[in-house]
């Protein structure tokens, strides 16, 4: 069991919560709780008996709706509550989940709040004088390190927090939405921290809403859905199960944008797509007004009745251009051979310039389940041809527009 | 992990905590930690000057003989008033980290003891020429242990109340000043009727505040030892109580605060 970091049998966690409170406001329902024998208790099963496994080395990412669990499963691996039944095992130092800066203190200094920090995660004083100019430089507080937090922004107080977090010695990392604050140029060093982690070979727990990270940097995914899991298995498998489930809730379009990624049942695989020009050159830069030739190779894993392949064409802040199938043009065949490839030609192509995220994907005939989606994974850089560079155009597109005056 | 080193590491833990308490209490104060000082003496003042001037209570040296009831006494209120928040005020922290929840009562114990033993020796140094130096004072230290243990013990109890039913912290103030108008802090022992001892004895602070008197003051009645034995007896088991109460239900903390 040495390659195993944690390991989850059976694993229950109740809440209690006692009614009495609401409305102890109010005297008389306040003096009766206090009386009555019975307190109008609720028991809130949080976990209902999860089983999982991270291994040594793993990057596992957790989604899920609110209150689903996640925390509560991270507060389990970290030993800050006991499980109601079943149990946890787990092999090594867990790092903390220090995020936004629990424990600090408004009064204290940053520089107070990183030692008292430091001795809360367990650091001894010497190792902390070695840490701390490291935890202000990565933090980006050098200006600010002796005045009291209570004037640090939300965004400071949380770099703090995330510094400190990380500078401590664990073998396995909790991550819990910390992501979502802070900026892009701090979000982007987290993570590429992060991944410095995982190149070290440490174990990850990465809980998000952010389904984009969660393919990008995870091994593997646990969909938690009313404290049981719903599914388990490759990133893209399960965001795509969870995104559907979701869609089906509520209007997502948020949580997709700018979402790359792919998907798919693979019963007919897109194995490669590329650009082309009319040379038959492999691109990826073309000149507006140039023919562009996209070939999908693909391949047949398992037979399946009229597949239609598709193309869409997104700007680089995600808003939908143009997309059409097969279908469309009457091309769908009823079956394909095992392997092959199919292309289509943007004749004369009229984009302006920019760059352009293509998505290449093929469908069953209803166009209701995907075999296999590249979702806006292919970028095309299109700039402007020669005879053009006088000319300024605005939006993606060079529609014909023909002047006169009458 | 070795347990000495997980012993190293709370001690450490326990250090940090207690300092922060210490730090927080004069924090953006201009006058910082002479409070702790100033605050006894100011009190001792007021009291005084009722006391001899007002209700004239006539006791030699009152003074000093209120201060050193006093001082114990504010060390055990200031403990219990603060550690009835300790846990709560911490929410953040043990929601996230795992902690022994036995370091946040005892640091408010012993930021609170400092305090304690800086007015304490400031007392011995000021009043040396009125204080009777002799063997009696070797049992100065026994004296605070148990006095150590009992706020350990009271602390220990509140924290841990206050957690499940927060209405305690709102009597809280009505209780400590019930308890401190029946523990011989401004008015001797020998002033409470025959008819009150069983109240007297069976309150461990009436022995320990006695017992300083007893070590630092001249012309005190003696108690007897089996009153000593008694009432340290019962403050162990008071603090046996209160934490074997602390330890089974600290495990809830993170998930009710």
């Amino acid at each position: 069991m040495e390659n195993v970091a944690v390991e989850a049998k059976d694993l229950w966690k109740k809440y209690k919560f006692r009614y009495s409170s609401v409305h102890s406001l109010q005297l008389k329902s306040g003096i009766y709780n206090l009386f009555k024998k019975k307190k109008a208790e609720c028991n809130f099963y949080v976990l209902k008996g999860i089983n999982f496994v991270v291994k040594r080395g793993e990057m596992l990412g957790i989604i899920g709706e609110n209150g689903s669990g996640k925390t509560t499963i991270l507060k389990l691996i970290s030993k800050i509550i006991q499980p109601t039944k079943g149990y946890i095992r787990v092999n090594g130092k867990v790092s903390p989940l220090l995020e936004l800066g629990a424990g600090f203190h408004p009064e204290f200094s940053g520089a107070e709040n990183i030692f008292l920090n430091g001795i809360i995660l367990g650091l001894r004083k010497e190792e902390m004088k070695k840490l701390f100019d490291k935890i202000v430089e990565f933090a980006e507080l050098q200006e600010f390190i002796n005045m009291p937090i209570k004037y640090y922004s939300s965004g400071m107080q949380m770099r703090l927090g995330f510094a400190i977090a990380i500078h401590v010695e664990f073998d396995i990392l909790l991550i819990d939405e910390i992501l979502a604050v802070g900026d892009r140029a701090f979000q982007e060093k987290c993570l590429s921290k992060i991944m410095d982690f995982k190149k070290q070979n440490k174990t990850i727990v990465f809980v998000s809403h952010d389904l984009n990270s969660i393919v990008k940097y995870c091994d593997r995914t646990l969909w938690i859905k009313d404290g049981k899991i719903e599914l388990e298995g490759g990133c893209e498998e399960v965001v795509f199960h969870y995104l559907n489930y979701v869609k089906d809730k509520q209007d997502f379009d948020h949580l997709q944008l700018g979402f790359e990624s792919r998907w798919g049942s693979k019963e007919i695989e897109i194995v490669d797509v590329g650009f082309y020009d009319i040379d038959g050159k492999k691109r990826e830069i073309f000149y507006t007004g140039e023919d562009i030739i996209v070939r999908y190779r693909y391949r047949v894993n398992k037979q399946v009745e009229k597949p239609v392949f598709g193309m869409s064409i997104h700007t680089e802040d995600g808003i939908l251009i143009f997309g059409t199938n097969t279908k469309n043009a009457n091309m769908v065949r009823d079956y394909l051979e095992e392997a092959g490839v199919v292309e289509y030609k943007i004749p004369t192509n009229s984009f302006n310039e920019g760059t352009y995220l293509f998505s290449a994907d093929v469908y069953n005939y209803e166009l209701t389940f995907p075999y296999d989606k590249h979702n806006r994974m292919y970028r095309v850089k299109i700039i402007k041809s020669k005879d053009m560079t006088s000319c300024s155009y605005a939006g993606p597109l060079i529609v014909p527009c023909e002047w006169r005056y009458l | 992990m070795g347990s000495k080193k997980f012993l190293r590491q709370y001690f450490d833990l326990l250090i940090g905590l207690s300092v922060k308490e210490l730090k927080i209490k004069f924090k953006g104060a201009c006058l910082g930690f002479l409070w702790t000082i100033l605050n006894p003496l100011l009190m001792m003042l007021v009291l005084s000057i009722i006391f001899t001037k007002v209700v004239r209570i006539n006791i030699e040296k009152y003074p000093l003989f209120v201060l050193c009831g006093l001082l114990p006494w504010n060390f055990l209120t200031s403990s219990i008033i603060r550690s009835a928040n300790i846990i709560i005020e911490n929410a953040s922290l043990i929601k996230k980290v795992p902690l022994p929840m036995e370091i946040f009562p005892l640091s408010v114990v012993f930021s609170n003891l400092i305090n304690f033993l800086i007015c304490m020796g400031l007392l011995v140094i000021f009043f040396a020429f009125h204080i009777e130096i002799s063997v009696k004072l070797l049992l100065l230290p026994v004296i605070i242990l148990l006095q150590l243990i009992f706020t350990a013990g009271m602390c220990f109890l509140f924290s841990c109340i206050t957690v499940f039913f927060r209405d305690v912290n709102n009597i809280l103030n009505i209780l400590l000043m019930l308890w401190f108008y029946l523990t011989p802090v401004i008015y001797p022992l020998e002033m409470v009727p025959e008819k009150f001892y069983i109240l007297c004895s069976i309150n461990p602070m009436t022995m320990i505040i006695h017992s300083y008197r007893e070590v630092l003051l001249k012309n005190t009645l003696l108690l007897s030892p089996y009153f000593f034995i008694f009432s340290a007896l019962l403050i162990v088991a008071i603090f046996t109580i209160s934490y074997s109460i602390f330890s089974h239900y600290k495990q809830f903390f993170s998930e009710v605060v």
